[in-house]
């Protein structure tokens, strides 16, 4: 199952530290309270496996951002809020502007999934120096394989860089996964720019 | 119609046509297009608009955070998106019939790569939904706290 050799894992780590410290930022900025958003693991997989992890009797219906990068690299990017985020943030954040509590809708989903799609996403490019183009944010709400299908649809995908995080308000905490949706040119590009980037740090 | 057929005019037409906010800025972050839909809520004109800098472009000065946010999108090239859930009222626009009422809105702002050699900047705002939307979608949702994955 293991598909990232250790040198590219340890490359991968390094942005998304800066990552996580972004995203941190960004989220602290925007809710008025300390938030750290952290990579708990992160893994390659390849269609067949993505396939497998979804558990097809899953009902349950997921939030989903997706932006379309083109650029030195085509892929999408996903990220998938595990739980709603409203009452963590409810319970945590006093709002200066807004009657508390206050309803999360479409537009702050997005926005929340945005940020932290950015915050890797310019990591990525900032560390590993490549220009990239993005779509504006789209939202989704679907049940796991209404998620794949939207994942799998366009058959150059391939590979999927899953990442595994955690928005942690003041002990309350919201899971996540960010999903890099790669094609193979795209994944060997990433390959290489990593261990171009890992020669410099040498 | 062949790209040789699009002229300002067509742009600025198809600007006003649309029902939502939209200002095009350049690579200086002055405005190119400002539509009718911001010229009504902003009462500000086209004229008195146009070629200005986004910060001197309204009649009031801009929200700190709206303008730290739109830098960021220049400096890094990639969109954002400004809820009217998580922010109050980023830009000065009012009921197009009171001047006084200020409306909730979204805004989106992303760079276009593709279509000069210039920088252009696409700011899209909508006036916020107040209708039961968000509780539908939290209707929809379970409140659970498994990974997907």
């Amino acid at each position: 199952m293991e598909l990232l050799s250790s040198e590219i894992s340890d490359g991968l780590a390094e942005i998304f530290k800066l990552g996580n410290q972004r995203a941190s930022e960004v989220l602290t900025r925007l809710l008025g309270c300390p938030i750290t958003v952290n990579v708990q693991d992160f893994y390659l997989r390849n269609k067949s496996q993505l396939s497998r992890l979804v558990r097809a009797e899953d009902t349950t219906t997921y939030f989903q951002i997706l932006q379309r990068i083109s650029g030195k690299m085509n892929m999408d990017v996903v990220y998938i809020f595990s739980e709603h985020p409203q009452n963590a943030i409810n319970s945590k954040v006093e709002f200066k502007h807004r009657q508390n509590p206050f309803e999360l809708g479409r537009e702050g989903m997005s926005e929340i999934g945005n940020v932290i799609i950015n915050a890797y996403l310019s990591s990525m490019a900032q560390m590993l120096e490549f220009d990239l183009d993005s779509s504006l944010p789209s939202f989704y709400l679907n049940n796991p394989n209404g998620i794949l299908t939207n994942i799998l649809s366009k058959p150059e995908h391939t590979s999927f860089l899953m990442l595994n995080t955690e928005i942690n308000i003041k002990e309350q905490y919201i899971n996540g996964n960010l999903i890099f949706v790669l094609s193979q040119t795209s994944l060997n590009t990433l390959e290489h720019l990593l261990s171009s980037f890992l020669e410099c740090l040498i | 119609m062949t790209d040789a057929q699009f002229t300002d005019l067509d742009i600025q037409d198809f600007a006003d046509s649309i029902n939502f906010g939209l200002i095009l800025l350049d690579q200086n972050k002055s405005v190119l297009i400002w539509n009718e839909w911001i010229e009504k809520r902003s009462h500000v004109s086209k004229r008195d608009a146009l070629g200005k800098h986004i910060l001197f472009a309204f009649n009031e000065s801009l929200n700190k955070e709206f303008i730290y946010n739109l830098n960021s999108v220049y400096d890094f090239g990639l969109p954002l998106i400004l809820s009217d859930e998580l922010h109050q009222r980023m830009l000065p626009l009012f009921e197009s019939e009171n001047k006084n009422h200020l409306i909730d809105h979204t805004i989106s702002v992303r760079l276009i790569k593709r279509f000069s050699s210039d920088l252009l900047c696409l700011i899209q705002v909508s006036e916020a939904d107040r209708s039961k939307k968000s509780k539908e979608i939290r209707s929809k949702s379970s409140q659970i706290s498994l990974a997907f994955f």
